[in-house]
């Protein structure tokens, strides 16, 4: 038996105030003698969001503090004051990234202690890089065996076209997040699929039935769960 | 080219339309790595063997530079495989303003041992390496300007982190493993893509999800990062 998760179920274990964090873990840890299959398609995804949403916070919330670091007319320790109550003010208004907000300032005041100020965006997108790769490590704790990536296999790719085409999907991502799962059906099943998206659960729902009878497989080979609170 | 406009100019596009010649000459710095190792050849007395060859392709014109970019970014659309040189190759050879240029470089190249290659191959490496440098110091200065669209040039400057982590993994193989890589051809890909992006032939979504595609590739299993909870505070934002 195997199972895969959808990039919603992937933020919700990564993130311990998810409406599904406690869900969705007792769904993987129940599943801790089961393959681990995961679509590249689906961790690309849940990369995409977390990183984006870590440069938009840097956009947005630290960039906008950052060019008085670099008035030589201020002093050193003048400077220092600045960027301590720039981010108790930022901690104040955005309560819920507090935590984040102390790594970043603790990061940005070794920076500029030991750099030239004027390269804090550079060090501020590697940071950000880095922190994005903590997704897959996260991942890795928390199913601590191997985890089997797939991509889509270009030998079913036509058929299995022609079977989701009859589907209309809203976002292009779960459409290759099926054809991911859907083109290397016959080596992964049986198959459970989670997912925390109902209308991506119907969509798949009208789809599965034709791929199961396109590789000959019965109904048993493929379940689509649907993880609710 | 059709798809290309010059005037959609946002954040990404200023910067990566005034460093095409750089992309241009970092692509056939590993496609061709004697191109960016004249000095070094020079010092092992090869250099006139190589001069005119790499003095044509250094000189070719923004038209004529731009229509090859062009073809060779049509390909990241097609395919992303362990072959993608070899597609690239058969590209240049259908191409008439390099085919015989690139072709003469390839036949002399034989003349050269596999050492003294592998250092042309580190010398025209590091080369890229100093030229995405000098790409993320004018993404560094563009971000100060509230104006820009930070977002998107936080995710170019990250595809070029990214390209320079392969770049460093490259130059660590041994001897025997450098020419042949897959990190060479993972590499050549990620340059191309970039001007993909540039001509709008991938989205700015599909360039995002690119970028995920190289940090994972660059991800090393076992090598622990700082743990820390705190850097996913951000997704509830």
């Amino acid at each position: 038996m195997k199972f895969s998760i959808d990039s919603n179920i992937i933020i919700a274990v990564v993130l311990p105030t998810h409406r599904l964090h406690a869900t969705s873990i007792k769904h993987i840890k129940d599943r801790h003698e089961y393959g681990f299959v995961l679509s590249s398609t689906a961790l690309k995804e849940s990369v995409t969001t977390f990183r984006n949403r870590l440069n938009h916070t840097i956009s947005e919330k630290i960039m906008p503090i950052l060019p008085p670091l670099l008035d030589n007319t201020k002093s050193k320790i003048e400077r220092d004051a600045y960027l301590i109550k720039s981010f108790r003010q930022l901690k104040q208004d955005n309560p819920s990234i507090s935590d984040f907000l102390d790594l970043i300032y603790k990061d940005i005041a070794k920076f500029v202690a030991e750099n030239d100020g004027d390269q804090l965006p550079s060090f501020l997108s590697k940071i950000s890089y880095k922190h994005s790769q903590l997704l897959y490590q996260k991942l890795e704790m928390i199913y601590p065996h191997d985890i089997q990536l797939i991509s889509l296999n270009h030998d079913h790719r036509s058929d299995v076209q022609k079977i989701t085409a009859e589907v209309y999907f809203k976002d292009a991502h779960d459409k290759m997040i099926l054809e991911d799962l859907m083109t290397n059906l016959p080596k992964i099943v049986p198959l459970e699929f989670l997912t925390g998206d109902k209308e991506f659960t119907k969509k798949i729902g009208k789809v599965y039935g034709n791929c199961l009878l396109f590789y000959g497989l019965d109904e048993s080979c493929f379940t689509c769960v649907f993880v609710a609170q | 080219m059709e798809n290309y406009r010059v005037d959609d100019l946002n954040s990404i596009n200023i910067i990566l339309n005034s460093c095409s010649k750089d992309m241009f000459d970092g692509l056939t710095f590993v496609v061709r790595p004697v191109v960016g190792a004249i000095g070094y050849l020079r010092s092992m007395h090869k250099s006139y063997v190589f001069q005119k060859e790499i003095e044509k392709i250094t000189n070719i014109d923004f038209e004529t530079r731009e229509k090859i970019l062009d073809v060779f970014s049509d390909l990241v659309i097609e395919k992303n495989d362990e072959d993608f040189i070899r597609q690239l190759e058969v590209k240049i050879n259908e191409l008439n303003e390099i085919k015989d240029v690139f072709s003469e470089l390839d036949c002399h190249k034989l003349n050269i041992e596999p050492k003294q290659m592998h250092n042309i191959l580190s010398i025209s490496l590091r080369r890229l390496d100093r030229t995405i440098d000098s790409i993320r110091d004018e993404i560094n200065s563009m971000m100060w300007d509230s104006d820009e669209d930070i977002d998107q040039l936080l995710t170019l400057d990250q595809v070029f982190i990214s390209i320079q982590e392969i770049i460093k993994e490259t130059l660590d193989l041994p001897i025997n493993k450098s020419k042949d890589s897959s990190k060479l051809n993972t590499l050549v890909y990620s340059l191309l893509y970039i001007e993909a992006y540039r001509r709008q032939k991938v989205s700015l979504e599909e360039f995002q999800d690119f970028l995920s595609f190289l940090s994972l590739y660059n991800y090393k299993e076992g090598k622990s990062l700082k743990d820390n909870d705190a850097v996913f505070e951000v997704l509830t934002v």
